[in-house]
Parts: structure tokens; C-alpha cells; sequence
């Protein structure tokens, strides 16, 4: 089979090339930092108050995570929130998840077409390599009168094959956690706002 | 967000979460994954403070001690470079799904063809693939970026690349500095050092997370046992159509493969003009039938790639001396002797042909053997046994360009008859060898090229025939050298601007040489349309700025003119059948004049 993906070579190449014009040196460090720590809240000046006029900017991050908790695909939402006069107005957690679901519907749907693609093909190649390993017979061993070596040497060779087929096991089994993704809850990661108005 | 319990029944057992600061190996981490295994986990950790910051680790509990550090994730107000460094990096990080995740990091040049083998993998297309792209169009780049990306995603533990022993340390380099993969090179002497600090029954190839050996190597009976006993999640198999035909080494590549879960075939010449061998070369790795286990298959042209083809390939006729027809003369004779006497026997003396084709020396020394062979009938025995590979430990050497064995099927029953025969030619192979009109031309052609070269030859003992009678200075590279000594002296041949490097194929395989060269002169034209491409393809590759110049040293009134004829069938096979190559194509033809 021969996959054309000329299309989405020259796309996904477009979307690396902007996203390594804008990364700079101690980006990634930042990101870090910032998952560590919590929210960060930037205090707008006093142009970008003017035109936020009165709402603060929030971005989240909704995501999927695999079970063994690695973010494996998410998305940024970002939010205008409306500040009142004493700038305590925001979302509820509850219409934080409404809003956030509705602005990623098609990327959830997304995101399961292209995990389930990916976890299918991963699951047909170990179910296949199990099934392979599974048909292969040992050679038949002629029991020595004396000489145990014979024996010996099916011996490791089974131990061997045992071993195999139990990591095999183990590896399918990985496999098939991994294809069952988790949606994270909304996290909150920048805030720009007005001082005092966060 | 997932929570494991990692613990060993101990009191200190611990809940690790992602996401949260930790302390290991006194430095402050995040864990990024946790992924549970019996009594143990493996936890990857990134870097949070100096001077660890932004590097990812991976660490095995309870060997390594985790604390949690109490940290609150509450709302904190920054400074403004710091806001927009975590913004520009959380736009930047945002892609739509089944994205690629670390190319942006790869110290690679974005070229979108380069893109699509990964592309393809992380949208479930197969799991196994063959690149089998024109040389030069960065396949180690693409199986690099394959393999940083299922690592991303947590799909792979264990990489292993199978490469010809020459490239083992261009592989480590290439995953070192481009995609930040730690590889270790596996050989005799490494394992040796690894198996003594582990305990008696832990096999050290299950130790290893990236690895790359010979393939060589790992073929010998007593070591693939233990590499096969390891499940590899990845294999890369660099150069795989020299494991395409039935043999020990595709026996050994396909037992690794057909339990890996990933597997990638690169080679630069998958066909060779013989369907059986590619169809071989396709199956290594299948487990299932074709829907099951698709293999998918990548091949690009440089037209496809959108490089423009820059290659002059020059064919150099050269008038034989009158030794040189003297000894292709007798070898005739010799040789409607051997088929009037043995019918079967036209393939194998195509391999004394092919001898005298690549020097008058190389058949002498051929035939000096046979001479010497039927003066002492009782030693032919010896010749018969395997050797050993004692002085070889690590696999470092490379035996395809020794002088093959004489044929068992040429010979004469009457061996007075036959030495008869053999005398005129090894006389006259050695009066011709003093002269030999291709190195005269040679010389002639390296006085004119004022620039570095590269000149193949098939087999070694021509090699260093041809190094005592070049009048420049030469690097010599064959499959007899040690590590250190390729490593030696591939640093002269990159660092010597102007030098001449004479190399035999099976140790010039899969060099990166465009940088410090753009000629290849061919002493003798293989036979292998596969092989004149390798060659070609030292220099030709992405990255060479220059017009590549191939020159074909063709020696008249000899046999070589029906090599051409030959090589062009089979060239045409290949690209009708898989669009190969042509590295005859426009080809200028020139007679040599003395």
C-alpha cells in the first residue's frame, strides 16, 4: 500500500514551520513552569485593557490523556470573560464545561477517529504477532538415555518461548489500555487581566 | 487524571499523579507519565529548575525514591515575559489530532515529503513500512522522526536499529543531535561490560531502551537467541535489501521483526531487477495477510520531492593493453574448457569474469590460489570449513569484499589439463597488472579532478592494488577495517579537502559524504544496478549544492561493454517495476586517450 499524504506531508510541514517561528529559547521551560505552578494571571497595560474593555482573557486547555496519564492530544480554548464592577464575575465550573465542550465537539470527534485509527492498527499487529507466535510448535525432543543435554537445551528453549509469549501478553495488554483515552477536566492556564479586576 | 499507586507493599508507598513537582535524585521534576508494571512503574519526569530544566527523564520506583512536594496550584501573577514565553509555547504546542508532537523539537529542515511515513503511523495506516526512497532523500531522518514520535507518545519502549556495521555510529549521531535519543551501540565488547554488572540471568539486551548493532552481528547463532528473547517495539532495518534474500541474515531481521510492533525498512534499492528478492524483502516482518498487516511503502523520487536532478554521469571507454586482451583471451580458453566439461558451471565462472573485470591483480591472486590448490589437492579441505569469527568479536569487519572462494563447480577433472590452462592466464594477469591500463586512466582522470573523489571498487584486494599504484595520496576504506580505523579515516577524507578515498562497497555503504564531495568514479560497473546507485548516492543527497559528476571507467575489447548491456535490462525491470532509479541515465560517453 502506498499512502498519499502529499496534502498533510505539505500541511503538517506549514503548521511546524509556524510553530518554530514563534517558540523561542526558555518557551518550553516556561510551559513547565506553568503546568507546575497553576495559573498564571498577566496584568494587562493599559492598551490592552482598553480594548479587552472591561472582560479578562482566559486560556484553557482541554485534553486527553492515555492511562498512564500522558497528555496525548489537547486543545486550547480561549475564553472573554465579562468582569463586573468589582471584578469578581466569572464562569461557574459548571458553564466553564458547557462552553468548553461546545467549542470542541469536532475536535473531540476528532480526536477519537484518530486514536481509534491508531489503536486499531497497534491492536491488529499484536493480535496478529500473538496469533503468529501461538502456531509455532516446538521441534520434537529425542529423550537421551544418558545424555540429558538434549533435554536441557528444550528446556531453556521453552522457558524462552514462555517468557516471550507472557511479554507479548503483557504488551497487548498495554496496548489496549492505551487505546482507552481519558477527557481531563478543563484546566485554567493564562489569565490576562486589568489590575485589579482578576 | 490518573492516579497509580506505585508501590512495593513498603510503608512509603506514594500516589504519584501527572502533573504533580516532585523531588528525585535531589533536582525538582514534574511527572509527566506514570506506567504501572508489576512491583514497579516507569515514571517520566521533565526538568522544572536548572539544571535539568526542560530536559525529560524516565525513572524506575521504587528504585528511585519520588517525594512529592507539597506545591498549591493557585492563581499567581507574573511578569510579562514570562506570560507571553508559557503562552507562545501553549500555542505553539496546540495542533489538531494526530498531529506530529516532536518535530517541531528536531534539529531537522522541515521538508513536508520527510513528514509522511510518520504521518501515516500516527493515523493507524500500518505498522510496518518500507522507505524506500532515492538516496539522499534523508530516510534515517524519516525512521528518526517515526521513532521520536511513537516514543512521544508512549507507544514505543525498546528501539532497536539493525544497520551494516560501518553505520552504527552515524545512526547514534544521526538520534543523538537530531532527535535526542540516546542509543546504545551493542557489540561483543559492549555487552560484555553490560552483562557483568547485571546479575547472572538478566539478558543485557533487555536492558537497553534504544539500540544499534550490526546485523552482521546479531545474525551469528550465538547472539540472536538473546536479542530475539527481547520484545523490540520498534526495529529499523537500515540497508534491508542486503537482507532481502533467503539467508542467515534475513532468517535473523524477519525473527526480530515478526515481534515487533513497529518495523521499518530502509533501503534506497529495494529491487534489484528480481521480483522473488523484492517480494522477500516486503515480507520480512509479516505476520498477518495483507489487511491485517499492511506494509506501507514509501518511494520518492527527487522529482517528487521537488529537487532538481543535478547528477552529469560520464561513461569513460578504456583501450585495453594488449596483457589486459591477452588474459581475457586465455581466460575464454579456460573457460569453454570448464563448460565443455561441465555444463553447469556458466554461473559460476562469471565469478572469475567478474575478477579479471575489476583488475588484472584481483584474477591473478584468484588464480595463484587455484594453482596453489591443485599443487596440494589435501588442503582444499581446509577451505571448506567455516571460519570462525575470532578476530572479529564485535562484528566490526565486513566480509563481502574479500576475494570469494574459487567455485567448487569450475575446475577440470584432468588437473595437469588445468594448469595447463590457468598457467598462461595468471602469467599474463601479472604482466598486466604491472600496467593496468584503468589505473593509468585513473591517474590521468584524478590528475584533471583537482577536488576530493570517491573511487569504488568491488573487492579489497583491488583496492589495494590500485592504492600502490595511484600516483595522489589515498584514504583507503574497505570492510578489513576496525572501528577506530573507518573512523579514522572517514575524519581524513571529510577534513582533507582534495583527497581521493578508495572505498569497496560493502564499506562505503551508507556514507553521508556530500558535504566534503560531488565526484564517484567507478573503477569497474557492478553488476548490481542497486550497488552503482549506492554508490552515486554517497554524494548525492539532500544537502549537496554542487552537480554531482559519476564517471564510469568501462575497459574496451573486454566483456565489460555486455555488463552495460546487462545492467541496463535490469535497470529498466526495476523502474518499471517500482519507478527505480536509472544511475545510467544520461550517461556522456568519452574515450580515454593515453
Amino acid at each position: 500500500m502506498s499512502p498519499d499524504l502529499s496534502a498533510a506531508g505539505a500541511a503538517e510541514m506549514q503548521r511546524l514551520t509556524a510553530a518554530r517561528a514563534l517558540m523561542r529559547d526558555g518557551d518550553a521551560f516556561a510551559l513547565t513552569r506553568l503546568e507546575a505552578e497553576g495559573p498564571w494571571i498577566g496584568i494587562a497595560r493599559p492598551k490592552l485593557k482598553r480594548r479587552l474593555g472591561g472582560r479578562r482573557l482566559e486560556i484553557w486547555r482541554v485534553g486527553y490523556e492515555d492511562a498512564s496519564g500522558r497528555l496525548v492530544e489537547s486543545r486550547l480554548v480561549v475564553l472573554a470573560v465579562d468582569v463586573g464592577l468589582d471584578g469578581a464575575r466569572g464562569f461557574s465550573p459548571a458553564e466553564i464545561d458547557s462552553v468548553v465542550d461546545h467549542a470542541t465537539t469536532e475536535w473531540r470527534d476528532a480526536v477519537a477517529r484518530a486514536q481509534s485509527s491508531f489503536a486499531s492498527a497497534r491492536l491488529a499487529r499484536e493480535t496478529a504477532i500473538a496469533a503468529s507466535a501461538a502456531r509455532m510448535r516446538s521441534a520434537p525432543v529425542q529423550t537421551g538415555l544418558f545424555d540429558r543435554r538434549e533435554q536441557r537445551a528444550h528446556a531453556a528453549i521453552e522457558e524462552v518461548r514462555r517468557r516471550v509469549s507472557e511479554a507479548l501478553a503483557e504488551r497487548r495488554a498495554s496496548v489496549e489500555r492505551a487505546a482507552a483515552l481519558v477527557a481531563t477536566t478543563p484546566e485554567l492556564l493564562l489569565v490576562i487581566a486589568g489590575a485589579g479586576r482578576s | 487524571m490518573l492516579v497509580e499507586k506505585i508501590t512495593t507493599g513498603s510503608a512509603e508507598a506514594s500516589r504519584v499523579t501527572r502533573g504533580a513537582i516532585v523531588r528525585v535524585r535531589r533536582a525538582r521534576w514534574r511527572v509527566v507519565d506514570v506506567r504501572p508494571f508489576d512491583g514497579c512503574a516507569i515514571v517520566t519526569l521533565a526538568g522544572v529548575a536548572p539544571p535539568h530544566a526542560g530536559l525529560e527523564r524516565r525513572v524506575l520506583t521504587p528504585f528511585d525514591t519520588i517525594e512529592p512536594i507539597n506545591t498549591t496550584r493557585r492563581p499567581r501573577i507574573v511578569k510579562a515575559g514570562a506570560w507571553t514565553r508559557a503562552c507562545r509555547a501553549l500555542v505553539a504546542a496546540d495542533a489538531p489530532p494526530a498531529s506530529l508532537r516532536s518535530a517541531a523539537r528536531a534539529r531537522i529542515d522541515l521538508l513536508g515529503y520527510q513528514l509522511e511515513p510518520a504521518l501515516a503511523i500516527v493515523r493507524g495506516l500500518g505498522c510496518r513500512v518500507l522507505l524506500a526512497d532515492e538516496v539522499g532523500l534523508g530516510k534515517t531522518i524519516q525512521a528518526g522522526l517515526i521513532a521520536s514520535e511513537l516514543r512521544e507518545r508512549g507507544a514505543i519502549d525498546r528501539l532497536l536499529v539493525l544497520a551494516p556495521a560501518g553505520l552504527r555510529e552515524q545512526w547514534i549521531a544521526e538520534l543523538r543531535d537530531r532527535f535526542a535519543i540516546d542509543a546504545t551501540l551493542l557489540d561483543a565488547h559492549s555487552l560484555r561490560g553490560i552483562a557483568a554488572m547485571l546479575p547472572i540471568d538478566l539478558n543485557p539486551w533487555t536492558t537497553m531502551a534504544a539500540a544499534v548493532a550490526s546485523i552482521d552481528y546479531v545474525k551469528r547463532p550465538e547472539v540472536l537467541p538473546a536479542a530475539a528473547a527481547c520484545l523490540w517495539d520498534l526495529i529499523v532495518v537500515d540497508e534491508a535489501h542486503a537482507s532481502a534474500a533467503e539467508s542467515d541474515r534475513r532468517a535473523a531481521v524477519h525473527a526480530l521483526c515478526a515481534r515487533a510492533s513497529y518495523v521499518l525498512l530502509l533501503t534506497a534499492t529495494p529491487h534489484n531487477g528480481d521480483q522473488r528478492a523484492f517480494e522477500s524483502l516486503c515480507a520480512i516482518g509479516s505476520v498477518g495477510d495483507e489487511r491485517d498487516d499492511p506494509l506501507l511503502v514509501f518511494r520518492r523520487t527527487r522529482h517528487d520531492a521537488g529537487l532538481a536532478a543535478r547528477r552529469r554521469v560520464h561513461t569513460l571507454r578504456v583501450r585495453s593493453s594488449v596483457d589486459e586482451r591477452r588474459v581475457h583471451r586465455a581466460l575464454a580458453r579456460y573457460s569453454r574448457a570448464v563448460r565443455a566439461e561441465r555444463g553447469d558451471a556458466c554461473l559460476a565462472l562469471a565469478v572469475l569474469h567478474k575478477r579479471a573485470l575489476s583488475s588484472a591483480w584481483a584474477l591473478a591472486e584468484s588464480i595463484d590460489r587455484r594453482l596453489a590448490m591443485l599443487a596440494a589437492p589435501g588442503d582444499g579441505a581446509a577451505g571448506e570449513q567455516l571460519t570462525l569469527p575470532m578476530f572479529d568479536a564485535n562484528g566490526d569487519f565486513t566480509p563481502e569484499d574479500d576475494a570469494p572462494a574459487w567455485p567448487e563447480s569450475v575446475g577440470l577433472a584432468d588437473a595437469d589439463r588445468e594448469r595447463r590452462l590457468l598457467g598462461p592466464i595468471a602469467e599474463a594477469a601479472r604482466a598486466a597488472a604491472a600496467r593496468e591500463s584503468k589505473v593509468a586512466a585513473l591517474n590521468r582522470l584524478l590528475r584533471r579532478i583537482r577536488e576530493s573523489v570517491v573511487v569504488y571498487t568491488e573487492y579489497r584486494d583491488t583496492l589495494q592494488h590500485l592504492h600502490a599504484l595511484l600516483l595522489r595520496p589515498c584514504i583507503v576504506l574497505h570492510g578489513g577495517l576496525t572501528r577506530e580505523e573507518r573512523s579514522r579515516a572517514l575524519n581524513a577524507f571529510v577534513h582533507r579537502p582534495g583527497s581521493v578515498l578508495l572505498a569497496t562497497d560493502a564499506a562505503g555503504e551508507g556514507l553521508n559524504l556530500h558535504h566534503s564531495c560531488r565526484t564517484v568514479i567507478n573503477l569497474e560497473l557492478p553488476w548490481n544496478p542497486m550497488r552503482l546507485e549506492q554508490r552515486i548516492g554517497r554524494v548525492d543527497r539532500i544537502g549537496q549544492g554542487r552537480t554531482v559528476h559519476a564517471f564510469h571507467l568501462i575497459a574496451d575489447g573486454t566483456g565489460e561493454l555486455r555488463i552495460l548491456r546487462r545492467l541496463r535490462e535490469r535497470i529498466d525491470a526495476a523502474k518499471a517495476a517500482i519507478g527505480a532509479p536509472d544511475p545510467l541515465a544520461v550517461a556522456e560517453v568519452a574515450i580515454d586517450e593515453p
